[in-house]
Protein backbone atom coordinates (compact mmCIF):
# COMPACT_ATOMS: atom_id res chain seq x y z
CA UNK A 1 0.00 0.00 0.00
CA UNK A 2 1.25 3.40 -1.05
CA UNK A 3 -0.54 6.79 1.13
CA UNK A 4 1.30 8.95 -1.65
CA UNK A 5 -0.58 12.68 -1.91
CA UNK A 6 -2.51 13.14 -4.88
CA UNK A 7 -2.44 16.23 -6.42
CA UNK A 8 -5.98 16.26 -7.80
CA UNK A 9 -7.83 14.49 -4.59
CA UNK A 10 -10.99 13.97 -7.01
CA UNK A 11 -8.81 11.14 -8.84
CA UNK A 12 -7.97 9.38 -5.73
CA UNK A 13 -8.40 5.57 -5.74
CA UNK A 14 -7.48 3.94 -2.32
CA UNK A 15 -4.43 1.63 -3.53
CA UNK A 16 -3.02 4.23 -6.03
CA UNK A 17 -2.84 8.14 -8.00
CA UNK A 18 -3.55 9.70 -10.46
CA UNK A 19 -1.76 12.57 -12.43
CA UNK A 20 -2.59 14.86 -15.22
CA UNK A 21 0.51 16.05 -17.21
CA UNK A 22 -0.22 17.68 -20.42
CA UNK A 23 -2.27 15.63 -22.68
CA UNK A 24 -1.55 12.31 -20.36
CA UNK A 25 -3.31 10.74 -17.68
CA UNK A 26 -1.04 8.48 -15.74
CA UNK A 27 -2.81 6.22 -13.35
CA UNK A 28 -0.51 4.37 -10.46
CA UNK A 29 -2.32 1.12 -8.68
CA UNK A 30 -1.45 -1.68 -7.00
CA UNK A 31 -0.52 -3.75 -3.96
CA UNK A 32 3.24 -2.46 -3.54
CA UNK A 33 4.85 -5.57 -4.83
CA UNK A 34 3.18 -5.88 -8.43
CA UNK A 35 2.40 -2.39 -9.72
CA UNK A 36 0.53 -1.31 -12.70
CA UNK A 37 1.59 2.10 -14.20
CA UNK A 38 -1.44 2.93 -17.00
CA UNK A 39 -0.80 5.96 -19.52
CA UNK A 40 -4.03 7.12 -21.16
CA UNK A 41 -3.68 10.18 -24.03
CA UNK A 42 -0.40 11.50 -25.71
CA UNK A 43 3.69 11.06 -24.52
CA UNK A 44 5.69 13.89 -25.52
CA UNK A 45 7.92 17.00 -24.21
CA UNK A 46 4.81 17.91 -21.81
CA UNK A 47 4.02 14.44 -20.31
CA UNK A 48 7.08 12.88 -20.37
CA UNK A 49 8.79 14.48 -17.20
CA UNK A 50 5.87 13.86 -14.79
CA UNK A 51 5.94 10.10 -15.88
CA UNK A 52 9.68 9.57 -15.67
CA UNK A 53 8.93 10.87 -12.09
CA UNK A 54 6.67 8.71 -11.54
CA UNK A 55 8.94 5.38 -12.78
CA UNK A 56 12.00 6.59 -10.58
CA UNK A 57 9.78 6.45 -7.16
CA UNK A 58 8.57 3.36 -7.97
CA UNK A 59 12.14 1.87 -9.12
CA UNK A 60 13.31 3.49 -5.44
CA UNK A 61 10.39 1.22 -4.16
CA UNK A 62 9.95 -2.27 -3.29
CA UNK A 63 7.92 -3.49 -6.06
CA UNK A 64 8.91 -6.36 -7.75
CA UNK A 65 6.96 -6.22 -10.73
CA UNK A 66 5.76 -2.16 -12.60
CA UNK A 67 3.50 -2.71 -15.46
CA UNK A 68 3.58 -0.15 -18.08
CA UNK A 69 0.55 0.05 -19.39
CA UNK A 70 0.07 1.06 -23.06
CA UNK A 71 -3.18 -0.10 -24.06
CA UNK A 72 -5.06 3.57 -23.84
CA UNK A 73 -1.89 5.54 -24.95
CA UNK A 74 -2.87 6.90 -28.77
CA UNK A 75 0.46 9.14 -29.50
CA UNK A 76 4.34 8.80 -28.56
CA UNK A 77 6.68 11.19 -30.01
CA UNK A 78 10.70 10.36 -29.80
CA UNK A 79 10.79 12.41 -26.61
CA UNK A 80 8.42 9.67 -25.16
CA UNK A 81 10.64 6.97 -26.56
CA UNK A 82 13.75 8.66 -24.98
CA UNK A 83 11.45 8.36 -21.31
CA UNK A 84 11.07 5.05 -21.82
CA UNK A 85 14.30 4.11 -23.26
CA UNK A 86 16.11 5.79 -20.05
CA UNK A 87 13.45 3.74 -17.85
CA UNK A 88 14.73 0.76 -19.08
CA UNK A 89 17.99 1.68 -18.63
CA UNK A 90 17.58 3.27 -14.85
CA UNK A 91 15.97 -0.52 -13.96
CA UNK A 92 18.55 -1.52 -12.18
CA UNK A 93 16.48 -4.30 -10.63
CA UNK A 94 14.66 -5.15 -13.69
CA UNK A 95 11.52 -5.30 -12.52
CA UNK A 96 9.74 -2.94 -15.43
CA UNK A 97 7.58 -4.81 -18.49
CA UNK A 98 5.62 -2.69 -21.27
CA UNK A 99 2.25 -3.88 -22.25
CA UNK A 100 -0.69 -3.24 -24.29
CA UNK A 101 1.13 -0.48 -27.37
CA UNK A 102 -0.83 -0.24 -30.43
CA UNK A 103 -1.81 1.67 -33.31
CA UNK A 104 0.67 4.89 -33.68
CA UNK A 105 2.22 4.24 -30.55
CA UNK A 106 3.22 0.43 -32.17
CA UNK A 107 4.02 1.75 -35.16
CA UNK A 108 6.74 4.14 -34.03
CA UNK A 109 8.12 1.28 -31.86
CA UNK A 110 8.61 -0.42 -34.59
CA UNK A 111 10.08 2.27 -36.75
CA UNK A 112 12.53 3.10 -33.91
CA UNK A 113 13.57 -0.53 -33.28
CA UNK A 114 12.24 0.00 -29.94
CA UNK A 115 9.70 -2.73 -29.99
CA UNK A 116 12.88 -5.65 -29.79
CA UNK A 117 14.34 -3.27 -26.92
CA UNK A 118 11.66 -3.13 -24.61
CA UNK A 119 10.88 -5.75 -22.06
CA UNK A 120 7.07 -7.16 -22.35
CA UNK A 121 4.88 -8.61 -20.15
CA UNK A 122 2.30 -9.98 -22.80
CA UNK B 1 -1.54 29.84 -25.83
CA UNK B 2 -1.33 29.07 -29.66
CA UNK B 3 -3.82 31.47 -31.96
CA UNK B 4 -4.95 29.77 -34.79
CA UNK B 5 -5.82 31.12 -38.29
CA UNK B 6 -6.79 30.84 -41.89
CA UNK B 7 -3.53 31.16 -43.88
CA UNK B 8 -3.90 34.37 -45.47
CA UNK B 9 -3.06 33.43 -48.92
CA UNK B 10 -0.57 30.34 -50.38
CA UNK B 11 0.15 31.86 -53.62
CA UNK B 12 -1.10 30.33 -56.31
CA UNK B 13 -4.15 29.02 -54.79
CA UNK B 14 -7.01 29.57 -56.75
CA UNK B 15 -9.78 26.14 -56.15
CA UNK B 16 -11.38 27.15 -52.58
CA UNK B 17 -12.41 23.70 -52.02
CA UNK B 18 -8.76 22.06 -51.42
CA UNK B 19 -7.95 23.55 -48.81
CA UNK B 20 -7.61 22.78 -45.14
CA UNK B 21 -4.59 25.13 -44.69
CA UNK B 22 -3.25 26.13 -41.53
CA UNK B 23 -1.34 28.74 -40.30
CA UNK B 24 -0.41 28.61 -36.59
CA UNK B 25 1.59 30.87 -34.09
CA UNK B 26 3.05 28.90 -30.84
CA UNK B 27 4.61 30.27 -28.00
CA UNK B 28 7.71 27.88 -27.45
CA UNK B 29 6.78 26.38 -24.59
CA UNK B 30 6.62 22.23 -23.82
CA UNK B 31 2.85 21.65 -24.96
CA UNK B 32 3.28 23.71 -28.25
CA UNK B 33 3.18 20.06 -29.67
CA UNK B 34 0.37 19.39 -28.58
CA UNK B 35 -1.30 22.47 -29.44
CA UNK B 36 -0.17 22.20 -33.17
CA UNK B 37 -1.85 18.24 -32.92
CA UNK B 38 -4.98 19.70 -32.21
CA UNK B 39 -5.08 21.99 -34.50
CA UNK B 40 -3.76 19.23 -37.14
CA UNK B 41 -7.49 17.93 -36.45
CA UNK B 42 -9.14 19.91 -39.06
CA UNK B 43 -7.24 17.62 -42.06
CA UNK B 44 -8.92 15.08 -40.10
CA UNK B 45 -11.98 14.92 -42.79
CA UNK B 46 -9.54 15.50 -46.37
CA UNK B 47 -6.71 12.83 -45.38
CA UNK B 48 -6.42 9.00 -44.51
CA UNK B 49 -5.95 8.45 -41.12
CA UNK B 50 -2.41 6.67 -41.82
CA UNK B 51 -0.81 10.14 -43.79
CA UNK B 52 -2.48 12.53 -40.59
CA UNK B 53 -0.49 10.07 -37.78
CA UNK B 54 2.56 10.74 -40.20
CA UNK B 55 1.54 14.49 -40.01
CA UNK B 56 1.07 14.61 -36.75
CA UNK B 57 4.41 13.35 -35.84
CA UNK B 58 6.59 14.92 -38.18
CA UNK B 59 4.65 18.21 -36.96
CA UNK B 60 5.54 16.92 -33.13
CA UNK B 61 9.13 16.20 -33.80
CA UNK B 62 9.53 19.82 -35.60
CA UNK B 63 8.06 21.50 -32.89
CA UNK B 64 9.65 19.96 -30.04
CA UNK B 65 13.30 21.02 -31.55
CA UNK B 66 12.06 24.27 -31.86
CA UNK B 67 10.77 24.22 -28.38
CA UNK B 68 14.38 22.46 -26.78
CA UNK B 69 16.79 24.08 -29.29
CA UNK B 70 15.42 27.35 -30.78
CA UNK B 71 15.74 30.73 -30.26
CA UNK B 72 12.57 30.54 -27.52
CA UNK B 73 10.19 32.99 -29.81
CA UNK B 74 7.37 32.17 -31.37
CA UNK B 75 7.02 29.15 -33.30
CA UNK B 76 5.21 29.33 -36.69
CA UNK B 77 3.63 26.19 -38.05
CA UNK B 78 2.19 25.75 -41.61
CA UNK B 79 0.86 23.48 -43.10
CA UNK B 80 -1.41 23.18 -46.42
CA UNK B 81 -2.58 20.73 -48.85
CA UNK B 82 -2.43 20.50 -52.72
CA UNK B 83 -4.69 19.29 -55.46
CA UNK B 84 -2.91 16.28 -55.32
CA UNK B 85 -3.19 14.95 -51.70
CA UNK B 86 -0.67 15.85 -51.17
CA UNK B 87 0.31 17.53 -47.47
CA UNK B 88 3.43 20.00 -47.04
CA UNK B 89 4.50 22.24 -44.62
CA UNK B 90 7.00 24.27 -42.59
CA UNK B 91 8.30 25.01 -39.22
CA UNK B 92 10.27 28.28 -38.53
CA UNK B 93 11.44 29.98 -34.93
CA UNK B 94 14.12 32.39 -35.88
CA UNK B 95 16.51 30.33 -35.55
CA UNK B 96 19.60 30.49 -37.72
CA UNK B 97 21.84 28.14 -36.60
CA UNK B 98 20.93 25.60 -39.09
CA UNK B 99 19.18 21.78 -38.55
CA UNK B 100 21.37 18.40 -38.88
CA UNK B 101 20.96 15.01 -38.04
CA UNK B 102 22.91 13.07 -36.16
CA UNK B 103 24.87 9.94 -37.25
CA UNK B 104 23.81 7.51 -34.56
CA UNK B 105 21.04 9.13 -32.69
CA UNK B 106 21.21 7.96 -28.73
CA UNK B 107 17.36 7.26 -27.73
CA UNK B 108 17.99 8.34 -24.55
CA UNK B 109 19.58 11.44 -25.15
CA UNK B 110 18.66 13.21 -28.46
CA UNK B 111 18.60 13.20 -32.53
CA UNK B 112 16.18 10.94 -32.85
CA UNK B 113 13.31 13.29 -33.48
CA UNK B 114 14.78 13.77 -36.88
CA UNK B 115 15.65 10.54 -37.80
CA UNK B 116 11.70 9.63 -37.64
CA UNK B 117 10.88 12.55 -39.84
CA UNK B 118 12.90 10.91 -41.81
CA UNK B 119 11.61 7.75 -41.67
CA UNK B 120 7.82 9.29 -41.90
CA UNK B 121 7.89 11.77 -44.11
CA UNK B 122 8.37 11.50 -47.84
CA UNK B 123 10.66 14.54 -48.50
CA UNK B 124 12.04 17.35 -45.75
CA UNK B 125 14.50 19.52 -46.01
CA UNK B 126 16.09 22.91 -44.08
CA UNK B 127 15.99 26.54 -45.85
CA UNK B 128 19.82 27.43 -46.21
CA UNK B 129 21.41 29.44 -42.93
CA UNK B 130 17.97 29.23 -40.81
CA UNK B 131 16.40 26.41 -38.88
CA UNK B 132 13.25 26.65 -41.04
CA UNK B 133 12.24 23.04 -41.77
CA UNK B 134 10.09 22.04 -44.61
CA UNK B 135 8.06 18.94 -45.36
CA UNK B 136 5.99 16.82 -47.83
CA UNK B 137 3.48 13.83 -46.81
CA UNK B 138 2.45 12.22 -50.24
CA UNK B 139 -0.75 10.25 -49.86
CA UNK B 140 -0.34 7.22 -50.66
CA UNK B 141 1.62 5.76 -47.16
CA UNK B 142 3.71 3.02 -47.09
CA UNK B 143 4.49 0.77 -44.19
Amino acid sequence: MNHLQDPEPGLESLNGRTLASGDLLIRVGGDGEVMRVSLQGELDLSSAGALTGELDRLFDGRSQAIVLDLEQLEFIDSTGIACLVGAVRRDARGVLRVAGARGEVERLFRITGLDGYLPKSD
Amino acid sequence: MGELSQAPDWGNSTDRAVPPELLLRLSAEPSAAAQARDALAAFAETMPAEALADLRLVVTELVTNSVKYGPGGPIVVSVKRGSDGAVSGEVLDGGRAGVRMRRSPNPAGGGLGLQIVDAVASAWGVRPRSTRVWFRIDPIWVA
